[in-house]
């Protein structure tokens, strides 16, 4: 079993930032014990420190400590102190502190994890995860229970990623329940779960998961060494897995997928990423990730594959509009009047000749303007929501154009721009065209078309060298291999992908048997 | 995983067709041989196919070479190097004619008001950025561009179709006034723009990542693309007459502009203006990208260190002529007479230096 909690870099201990104490190997007194640790953690009151002396009979003498709130009340009760309450040898004068431990490790306790350790930072992170420690007088070992249990949020629906048809349930914030849902869905001994505790103060737990053989070695060697390199004192969200560990430096394009969703993900490891699911946020990760995959929902194949085909083509679509509507808006009405109808055109110049900016000015103070009510709808609280939308719609939109403040065409172009954009599935690449669709706008109005060109040329050459962990960001296009692409741009009907599409570095495996297209069995009845 | 430097079939089948078509299906080529213009193209073709086969032979009796290390082997280190160096000069001048041309039409067609100095600036920028992220980038933006510009060569070719100003009996009489004035068109002009030019994969075609050379692959899609080009030929013809289509200076451009009658989309040339672009950007970054190979080859520096200087000097030279009649009297006179040492004449030298080496390696043993 990988899943050793402990997997921690030794390096990192090396240049952390704050002191790290010298190791504390336990006393055989229980009375130093609890000094020191009461010394490094302080008299916080969530902590519960439970003494059992049996001063009549024995020597025996131990105590319990856990942390309320991560602890569940319950168990500790039932499956620690009863126990070792009511078993009738522990009261016996001539036990001896070793064999008292052994008998509890092995038998008085119905717990499924015990663990042992024997220096004090060996055994708090355990106190941290909800263990209760048991300590005992005269011996050099400490013994903790896996008595976790804390308040979490139920399952519910994903609330950026939602679907029509699909599965309704999305990640919580615990890693535990996440890689449930996993291995719910795959059901296999192949299934890898590697856990990693990262950041020296929030030692939050993050989970690799991948299936064995599918995944490529080399990728996951990469994942592997750029999260041991990881050296920070906080993970508080994916995010920050996600900036430590991806590619390309300097680039406006995300390189690894983020998903709310289970069968999002099952989906991703089945055909060769590696998922990361990290504690605190519903959020994981899904790497290595192309372009395309940024286009594919889970919904794609939840759906007969005619309507997913053109719903993938409507979202490529929308992605050139939203990226390139203002620009070619601004540079047709700056520079290349003479390509449009020419009824289109005076309809266009008579709107334009009440308003007092140029298109450039105009277009920049309509996106800004509707990025600002975005991130308002996003930040104001619930209950005042409608008032903004009405004041958003009428004021900004129809007054503006009475106004003669802009054009009804520039706020035709807007809000499609705008509306495009969220047609988009992953939020992801969607933020990085709302920059890019900015310096569109710019060389717009200095070179026109020209410019436009030049600039998509620029970002093609830019995607054509970026890598995320390895593999090649527009494949498979470019490099291009013919066969995997019968799930980018369209996706052919399930029982046709019979191999195993993008897992480019890894080994080209089958997923399913051949012609399985379903026919009538025998000759044709009618 | 392949290596960095190495090139897959496809990858190199597809430069070839889009390097092929450039900017050829603008022009009206072999526009001397009036209708028979398209027949002007097939002897272009077929003569450049003749020549393709020279390459090919020349790179498969030199496996592992490139076209300087086949120089120097030949020619000796002293000569051969000198003759790199001309190609490595031919092909900086052949890149800065694709230059100045896009900024001469990005003028004519997009930007009257903005100086050239800048939109070629920039064309030059752009090829320069993906010549400097290394072959493998270079080589995969014909993937994605290929369908892109075919796609709309497509879409204006149909809607051309639909539209009904196709008139294939402008093509006739085929043959008016015998086969001379065809072979006048086609020899040596339309051989060595664009079929010659072909000269450029002596450079590459050791890039290929499978041993041996790609000779089916280099083949079908040089004979892909004639026919393709052939067909453009002909259809700028059948829809503007053998007068207009000769006499004008895009002719293709004017082609697209008889479909203003469709109401709704009226004007197509921003399609035209993006297959120019695209066609003109990968031509011109193919050259750049021989010229920096072959130079940083022939000193033994990485090619990451002649990038710039070279493309300083693409740039520097697009400015040498005063203006476009210039430009195109350069390009119809001496270049012309240039082209064919480099073509033919230096592979030629190449082959027969290769048969005399057999032979002797041959009778001495």
């Amino acid at each position: 079993m990988p899943g050793n909690p402990q997997r921690t870099n030794p390096n990192k201990s090396d240049n952390a930032e704050q002191s790290v104490p010298a190791p504390f190997p336990l006393d055989p007194s229980l009375e130093v014990n609890l000094q020191v640790l009461s010394h490094r953690i302080g008299q916080s009151s969530d902590i519960v420190v439970r003494r059992f002396t049996n001063e009549s009979l024995s020597s025996l003498e131990l105590a319990f400590i856990y942390i309320d709130g991560l602890v569940n009340a319950d168990v500790v009760n039932q499956g620690v102190l009863q126990p070792l309450l009511e078993t009738v040898q522990l009261k016996s004068e001539f036990i001896s502190a070793t064999d008292a431990f052994q008998m509890i490790k092995t038998q008085i306790l119905p717990i499924g994890g015990v663990k042992e350790g024997n220096t004090l930072e060996a055994l708090l992170p355990m106190l941290f995860d909800g263990y209760t420690l048991i300590l005992l007088e005269g011996l050099q070992v400490g013994m903790a229970a896996d008595t976790s249990g804390w308040e979490k949020r139920s399952i519910n629906e994903p609330t950026s990623q939602g679907v029509i048809r699909g599965p309704k349930e999305g990640f919580t914030e615990s890693l535990r329940t996440g890689t449930s849902m996993l291995r719910r869905r795959l059901k296999t001994p192949d299934l890898r779960i590697e856990e990693y505790k990262i950041g020296q103060r929030t030692q939050t737990g993050v989970a690799l998961v991948y299936l064995e053989g599918i995944a490529s070695e080399q990728v996951l060697k990469e994942i592997r060494r750029r999260l041991n390199a990881i050296n920070t004192d906080s993970i508080l969200e994916s995010n920050y897995i996600e900036e430590f560990i991806q590619d390309g430096g300097l680039t406006p394009f995300p390189t690894i997928q983020n998903t709310e969703r289970p069968d999002a993900m099952a989906g991703g490891i089945l055909e060769g990423q590696v998922g990361i699911i990290i504690d605190g946020t519903p959020f994981a990760l899904l790497a290595p990730s192309t372009f395309f995959n940024f286009f594919q929902s889970s919904e794609d194949y939840y759906q007969r594959y005619d309507i997913s085909s053109f719903l993938r083509l409507i979202r490529y679509s929308a992605f050139f509009v939203s990226m390139l509507l203002p620009a070619l808006y601004i540079a047709v009405t700056t520079f290349h009047q003479e390509m449009l109808p020419t009824t289109l055109l005076i309809s266009l110049a008579a709107q334009r000749e009440g308003v007092p900016l140029p298109a450039l000015a105009e277009a920049l103070l309509m996106e800004l303007t509707f990025d600002v009510l975005r991130e308002a709808g996003v930040r104001m609280p619930r209950t005042i929501g409608p008032a903004i939308s009405i004041v958003g719609a009428l004021v900004l939109g129809q007054a503006a154009v009475q106004a003669g403040l802009v054009s009804a065409a520039m706020v035709i172009v807007v809000s499609f721009t705008a509306i495009s954009n969220f047609v988009i599935p992953s939020l992801a690449i969607a933020n990085s065209i709302r920059l890019i669709r900015f310096v569109m706008m710019f060389i717009a109005a200095t070179l026109g078309l020209f410019g436009i060109m030049s600039f998509l040329m620029v970002l093609l050459i830019h995607m054509a060298g970026l890598r995320s962990f390895g593999v090649p960001y527009l494949s498979p296009v470019a490099p291009m291999v013919p066969r995997y692409l019968k799930d980018i741009f369209i996706r052919v009907p399930l029982w046709d992908m019979t191999m195993r599409p993008k897992t480019i570095l890894g080994e080209e495996t089958r997923r399913q048997g051949e012609h399985q297209q379903p026919k009538p069995q025998g000759e044709d009845p009618v | 995983m392949h290596n960095k430097e190495q090139v897959s079939t496809l990858q190199l089948s597809f430069m070839i067709m889009l390097f092929e078509i450039g900017s050829t299906p603008l022009f009206l080529l072999g526009g001397k041989a009036k209708q028979d213009s398209w027949l002007a193209m097939c002897t272009g073709s077929a003569a450049g196919l003749v020549l393709l086969m020279l390459l090919l032979w020349i790179q498969y009796r030199s496996q592992h070479n490139d076209l300087i290390g086949m120089l120097a082997l030949h020619l000796g280190k002293i000569a051969g190097s000198a003759v790199g160096g001309m190609y490595s000069l031919y092909f900086a001048y052949q890149s800065m004619r694709n230059v100045r041309d896009l900024g001469e039409l990005t003028a004519l067609t997009m930007l009257p008001n903005s100086p050239m100095s800048v939109t070629m600036l920039i064309f030059v920028g752009i090829a320069l950025y993906a010549i400097w992220k290394g072959t493998e980038v270079v080589f995969r933006l014909p993937e994605v561009l290929l369908p892109v510009v075919l796609s709309f060569y497509a879409v204006l070719v149909l809607l051309l179709g639909i539209m009904g100003s196709l008139d294939f009996n402008q093509l006739a009489p085929v043959l008016e006034n015998g086969f001379k004035p065809i072979a006048d068109a086609a020899l040596p002009d339309i051989v060595s723009f664009p079929f010659g030019q072909m000269i450029v994969f002596l450079m590459l075609w050791s890039l290929w990542d499978k041993p041996g050379v790609p000779v089916k692959n280099t083949v079908a899609a040089y004979l892909l693309i004639s026919i393709f080009l052939i067909f453009m030929n002909a259809l700028n013809v059948a829809v503007l007459g053998p007068g207009i289509a000769g006499s004008s200076q895009l002719p293709f451009l004017k082609t697209v502009r008889t479909l203003s009658s469709l109401k709704f989309i009226e004007r197509l040339d921003i399609l035209v203006t993006i297959q120019l672009f695209i066609g003109l950007l990968i031509k011109m970054m193919l050259f750049y990208f021989c010229s920096v190979k072959a130079i940083a080859e022939l000193t033994g520096k990485s090619a990451k260190w002649w990038v710039f200087p070279v493309g300083a000097v693409i740039y520097g030279a697009s400015f040498l002529e005063r203006d476009y009649t210039q430009h195109i009297a350069i390009g119809l006179g001496p270049s012309l007479k240039i082209d064919p040492v480099f073509q033919v004449a230096i592979p030629l030298l190449l082959a027969v230096s290769i048969l005399l080496r057999s032979w002797f390696a041959r009778s001495s043993s």
